[in-house]
């Protein structure tokens, strides 16, 4: 996902704004390169968000096609992964509060039905594939040890890749406490990863 | 540009963006990384974060759950009814200007000649998006030549 300048108040996304109004018009392309520009995000969050299972499967699946059926409501004030970033942690949120979930594990981070590895790369070779996978996992268990509200804007920044702007706007803090919060994230992650 | 400053900026998306080879640094912050080793320290560590977490977060689902979204995808409808309205609306307009055109160029005054006017021009509305799309298409290979 490529990094816009952070859009500091009504600036226009022109090219997530041409691939929105191409998906409604049934241009097959750009549905394609909408699903595989956001399908990881959105699975990505449901897991970090601490959905498991075939839970993760559908709920991402369902987060996506709502994304898809609203995009005739996206302006463009926002980049279209800021905008997808927010309705999918309302649909997790949603999805928790759901009287169905309330009797089954949480899931949240932090305890032990976190979510498994990710898909590794086929490119690599077998033994790097599983070191890879080892540091990746170890990763994300330290992401899910963070205490709120630091794990949150460790998420909207590094995995929603959300400016310090969109973070003070969507978790209604202001930007010096999101910066704060992002710096005390990374030392609490470097020190659980024993990294100097 | 003193250290705080400095580390008050660490996080901005040019600095980001800069990071990841994207763009350059504002100058004013890579000059101060000249003087200040703890700064440039910090700089460094924020970019290896960056680099790392962004990847290590993100998950990649399988190529079966990725075919089964687009496959319900291709069954959600595709335009809303507000933009059904609209395409009734750039119809209607079209064929009132080939009316008006008709009328105004070849003197027709028949209802015939009317109909057949709207039509032309609602068709016109209709086709015109889809047309160019597909002039787009045929000069792609042109530019080749």
């Amino acid at each position: 996902m490529a990094l816009a300048p952070d859009p500091g108040g009504g600036r226009c996304h022109d090219g997530d704004l041409d691939l929105a109004r191409r998906c409604g018009r049934g241009d097959e392309d750009a549905q394609r390169s909408f699903v595989d520009r956001f399908g990881s995000l959105v699975y990505s969050i449901c897991g970090r968000r601490g959905i498991t299972g075939p839970d993760r499967d559908d709920v991402a699946q369902q987060i996506l096609l709502d994304a898809f059926r609203a995009l005739p409501r996206y302006q463009g004030a926002s980049r279209l992964s800021t905008w997808i970033y927010s309705l999918s942690l309302r649909r997790v949120a949603d999805h928790f509060r759901s009287s169905q979930r309330r009797d089954v594990a949480s899931g949240w981070p932090g305890d032990d039905t976190f979510p498994p590895s990710p898909a590794t790369s086929s490119a690599q070779a077998p033994d790097e594939q599983v070191v890879k996978a080892e540091e990746g996992e170890r990763l994300r268990r330290a992401v899910s040890r963070l205490a709120e509200p630091e794990r949150s804007v460790v998420l909207a920044y590094y995995l929603g890749e959300m400016s310090v702007t969109e973070i003070s706007r969507a978790l209604n803090m202001p930007e010096g406490t999101v910066k704060t919060r992002l710096h005390r994230g990374r030392q609490a992650l470097r020190k659980e990863l024993m990294v100097p | 540009m003193n250290c705080e400053a400095f580390l008050d900026h660490l996080y901005d998306n040019d600095v980001r963006a800069a990071g990841r080879g994207l763009g350059k640094l504002p100058p004013d912050m890579a000059a101060h990384m000249l003087v200040c080793d703890k700064c440039r320290a910090a700089y460094h560590a924020a970019r290896a974060d960056d680099l790392l977490l962004t990847r290590a977060l993100l998950d990649v689902p399988s190529p079966a759950w990725r075919a089964e979204v687009l496959r319900q995808i291709a069954r959600v409808p595709r335009t809303s009814w507000s933009q059904r309205i609209a395409i009734v609306n750039e119809v209607v307009i079209w064929g009132i200007l080939a009316v008006a055109a008709s009328q105004i160029l070849l003197g027709e005054s028949s209802t015939a000649a009317y109909v057949a006017a709207f039509w032309a021009g609602g068709a016109a509305a209709l086709l015109g998006p889809s047309l160019a799309k597909h002039w787009q298409a045929l000069r792609r290979p042109l530019r080749w030549v």
